[in-house]
């Protein structure tokens, strides 16, 4: 009882649930929870109040967003009044900028009081060189992320907006 | 500057609360805990350490004037066997101002003395940056545009990247070279090897020519005590060693220090930190050149950007 209750004041709960959360993410798939914890070191956590603009088309992407909680739209530029996708919890937007920064292809708005992880390309490039286990897991899920696209892409399922 | 002193030292054990808290263990836990941590390492080794070294700088002091006077007749044989060859040297009067400095060498250190009172201070002004943590920085990132955290956080990590790497290794660099120096100097029965260990210790945070000031004062330092050629030659080969331990050693293997530098810029950041701030000026000088550098390469890239070719193909993500 008493380790309880010492344990429950020490103890931070908030952290185990961005460990589980971060376990649900497809990027993450098969790291374990021992290295979670040392990307969740690694990552920049930020909050946006409905209605913020996170970044704007044709800015250069530099950070990979996961959304935590809340909803982020994405719309293209002047037309925020036509949201084309909503990035849900779990969901992550921004992946080629890990890869290379490039300029960003639609605009992104919080819908709602949104809280997000930034994985930034510098991150993953400290990375490659100090956790190269964790660096093969993430480069490995996002190859099938991007080929998955690629795939949606050749198939035609997803609209092409040039 | 002891807030400048505090912020630096919470910067670099903020990676240690940074560990803990992201494995669930509370903040203020984590400072307390590792304060109390600290306090026992300090009681049980440090302090030993010091009571040894105020001990060697009294009888530094105590014991100056003699040293004085074998120094005087060292260095006025050995700049007038100069002055024999080079003649033009003497209307410098080298010797005088080298002697000069000396004299007054036990002042300058008792002048520095009070800045120990920094040993208390900047652990007690970090403790309070320490608990409150990212909250200082979250509260100026509230105040921003929020289209522009992406930069912001972009900058903060390239700078945290190559500033914290710098730092951390010097400190461990510093610690490593200091008990080496420490022991070696005691077992070559060097008299001040307490202060000389310190001194080698430091002198990572001041490139080049700290690892010369360190090795010379040494050496100087066992000429006086023994006479003899051969015990100084043993203590100039000892921090050639010690030189290459850490050059080949320490710093590529285990702290991966390397952040491409080039030497002329560092020695130009020193006599620029030097001549703006003095001493303190000389301690911050890499570390803030560290900063500068990235602010500078960031500030390209963002000018590189706007020549960037523009036309791409847009497609809604598939999540």
């Amino acid at each position: 009882m008493i380790f309880e209750n010492v344990f429950n004041k020490v103890y931070d709960r908030e952290v185990l649930a961005k460990v589980k959360f971060l376990s649900t993410v497809s990027l993450f798939k098969g790291i374990s929870k021992k290295d979670l914890l040392y990307l969740l070191e690694n990552i920049y956590e930020n909050k946006y109040r409905k209605g913020d603009i996170v970044f704007e088309e044709g800015e250069v992407g530099r950070a990979l967003f996961i959304v935590y909680s809340g909803t982020i739209g994405l719309y293209k530029k002047n037309d925020k009044n036509n949201i084309i996708y909503k990035v849900k919890p779990g969901e992550f937007v921004g992946e080629m900028a890990i890869f290379e920064e490039m300029p960003r292809t639609l605009s992104a708005v919080a819908i709602e009081d949104t809280s997000v992880f930034m994985f930034y390309k510098t991150d993953l490039e400290s990375i490659i060189t100090s956790k190269p286990k964790i660096a093969a897991y993430l480069n490995y899920n996002l190859a099938k992320i991007l080929s998955q696209r690629l795939r949606g892409y050749i198939k035609g399922e997803k609209e092409i907006v040039e | 500057m002891a807030i400048f002193l505090s912020a630096a030292f919470s910067y670099i054990l903020s990676p240690i609360v940074k560990f803990f808290e992201v494995r669930g263990i509370k903040r203020s836990y984590t400072v307390v805990i590792m304060y109390l941590a600290g306090s026992i390492f300090f009681i049980f080794f440090v302090f030993f350490i010091i009571k040894i070294a105020s001990f060697d700088i009294e009888s530094f002091i105590n014991n100056w004037p003699s040293y004085y006077s074998n120094f005087e007749e060292i260095i006025k044989s050995f700049i007038s066997k100069i002055e024999k060859v080079f003649p033009i040297i003497s209307q410098f009067n080298i010797a005088d101002k080298i002697l000069s400095f000396l004299i007054e060498l036990p002042i300058y250190l008792i002048n520095y003395i009070p800045y120990g009172i920094f040993i208390f201070i900047i652990p007690f002004i970090s403790f309070f940056m320490l608990m409150s943590g990212a909250k200082m920085f979250d509260n100026v990132i509230t105040k921003v545009n929020p289209r522009y955290i992406e930069i912001i956080f972009y900058m903060v990590s390239r700078i945290d990247k190559t500033l914290g790497r710098y730092l951390r290794a010097i400190l461990s660099e510093a610690t490593v070279i200091f008990i080496i120096a420490f022991f070696g100097l005691l077992i070559m029965n060097i008299k001040y090897f307490s202060i000389l260990a310190f001194l080698a210790g430091i002198s990572p945070i001041v490139p080049y020519l700290g690892a010369i000031v360190a090795g010379l004062v040494s050496a100087i330092f066992a000429y006086v005590q023994y006479g003899d050629i051969y015990v100084v030659l043993k203590v100039v080969v000892f921090f050639i060693a010690i030189r290459f331990f850490d050059d080949w050693f320490l710093q590529p293997y285990i702290m991966k220090k390397n952040v491409d530098m080039n030497p002329a810029l560092v020695v130009l950041a020193l006599m620029a930190g030097g001549e703006i701030a003095g001493f303190w000026g000389v301690i911050f000088a890499v570390p803030v050149l560290c900063i500068i550098r990235e602010i500078v390469f960031i500030l390209i890239e963002l000018q590189t950007e706007n020549f960037f070719d523009k036309s791409y193909k847009v497609y809604v993500p598939y999540t």
